[in-house]
């Protein structure tokens, strides 16, 4: 019996010293690279324990909405910049959904309880960067009614959650060369989404009908970190453009995409 | 919050006090405590924001010495702010002491860190808490505890984002008797 308990007590600290080991070793975030008195007064920041609400401070807010979803291991603020510009050029109210750990496949539909809370935003879009984008695609798959349309940034959805036949909108952002000329990933991505037109900046022409159809833009000389105000990430590759310009053209598209949709 | 801090500062310094004035008694224990801890959030950046907060793993190492506690360890466990990990130093008086039953409540300072790269921010919590034992056998006990805490990261409010928060942490810990 004593010997059972010596085992017991073994086994207990090592798996609680093990876990914890592990916890710290894979649980590092990005922090920012910002400092919030960075954002621009055209927008109000406000934040509670789960969501970061970015609300342009200009009247005649428009009724559509946009929840974000932050990728994994990345703090939730380094996204301000990016969305509060969006916010202020676009009118839209934006609401970032913290995820516990900073990783969103702990809770998928984490953005699905924001909306309640919200009755004057009308329609819902919902966009993530990576891995928040993957389980953005998670949320519209088993909620397709809940959002109009969806922004991949540097994400596509999983295999598990196909939206090929939701009758949603898509828009797909990519920052870099090399993903987009992977063709095994590319053609993986292009199997889970609805037909997909790419648009450049010669050619930004978007589908008549405006249900199941994607729309997707490469954007040269940016990084995986550029979508916000951290990095470089690990394995991320070396930008060739400045973040600001990165951003002025991931704004261009979202706008674009929202104005086309009848969003704004 | 600066008045909360403050206050917890010094109950948990009162309560250790009687350590360094009361020689050491007889009933001397050491026990390896390792356990889980929820916090429901109460209060975000002076705002009242309940909702759960977050999960953490601790394991500590308790000296009982007659009605005394002294614990100290390490939490690791996530938050909203991601993985936050801390080094309580724990104080404690026992208030009821039964054949299997222990009743006692602790205070706690707990500096730690906001795991993050480039660099971790500082970060700081203080805890009170009462706390139930259970004597399963001689070797073996269980804890369930209960009690607010106050976390506040000077680091981080000042890079990113105000955070202060007030959290009830329930803890269950199960305690491995080291010998006396």
């Amino acid at each position: 019996m004593k010997t059972d308990i010596r085992v017991l007590k073994k086994t207990m600290l090592s798996i609680m010293m093990g876990l914890s080991i592990a916890l710290i070793t894979i649980g590092c975030s990005y922090s920012t690279t910002f400092s919030p008195s960075d954002i621009g007064s055209a927008v109000t920041i406000s934040e509670t324990r789960r969501t970061i609400e970015i609300k342009p401070t200009a009247a005649g807010i428009s009724s559509v909405g946009l929840i974000f979803y932050p990728g994994g291991l990345v703090d939730s603020h380094v996204y301000n910049e990016l969305l509060a510009q969006f916010s202020e050029v676009c009118g839209i109210m934006t609401i970032i959904v913290k995820m516990p750990s900073n990783l969103a496949v702990l809770d998928i539909d984490a953005g699905l309880s924001v909306i309640p809370s919200y009755p004057e935003i009308k329609k819902w879009i919902i966009a993530g960067h990576s891995l928040g984008g993957s389980m953005a695609a998670s949320t519209v798959n088993t909620n397709p009614a809940a959002h109009a349309g969806i922004i991949f940034m540097d994400s596509y959805p999983p295999g598990t959650s196909s939206l090929k036949t939701w009758s949603g909108a898509v828009l797909s952002l990519y920052s870099s060369i090399e993903k987009v000329n992977d063709p095994e990933r590319m053609q993986q991505t292009l199997d889970l989404i609805p037909p997909a037109t790419w648009l450049t900046a010669s050619s930004r022409i978007y589908p008549a009908e405006k249900s199941n159809y994607s729309v997707i833009h490469q954007i040269d000389g940016g990084s995986h970190s550029y979508f916000g105000t951290y990095g470089p990430q690990d394995g991320d590759y070396t930008p060739t453009i400045t973040r600001e310009a990165f951003h002025a053209e991931v704004i261009n598209y979202m706008g674009e995409f929202f104005t086309e949709n009848g969003w704004m | 919050m600066k008045k909360i801090m403050l206050i917890l500062i010094i109950l948990s310094v009162t309560a250790s006090l009687p350590c360094l004035t009361s020689p050491l008694a007889a009933a001397e224990t050491w026990t390896a405590r390792t356990g889980l801890n929820g916090t429901p959030g109460l209060v975000f950046n002076r705002t009242w924001d309940p909702g759960f907060n977050g999960t953490a793993m601790t394991f500590t190492l308790q000296h009982q010495s007659d009605a005394l506690i002294f614990e100290a360890g390490v939490e690791a466990g996530y938050s909203y702010t991601g993985l936050n990990l801390l080094f309580p130093i724990q104080a404690g008086l026992i208030i009821i002491e039964g054949k299997t039953l222990q009743f006692s409540v602790t205070a706690a300072l707990m500096p730690g860190l906001i795991i993050s790269r480039p660099a971790p921010y500082f970060l700081m919590a203080a805890e009170l808490a009462a706390r139930l034992t259970w004597a399963v056998n001689p070797g073996f006990n269980l804890s369930l505890s209960a009690g607010p805490r106050y976390t506040t990261s000077p680091d981080y409010s000042a890079a990113v984002a105000p955070l202060e928060l007030i959290d009830l942490t329930i803890g269950l810990a199960a305690g491995f008797v080291l010998g006396k």
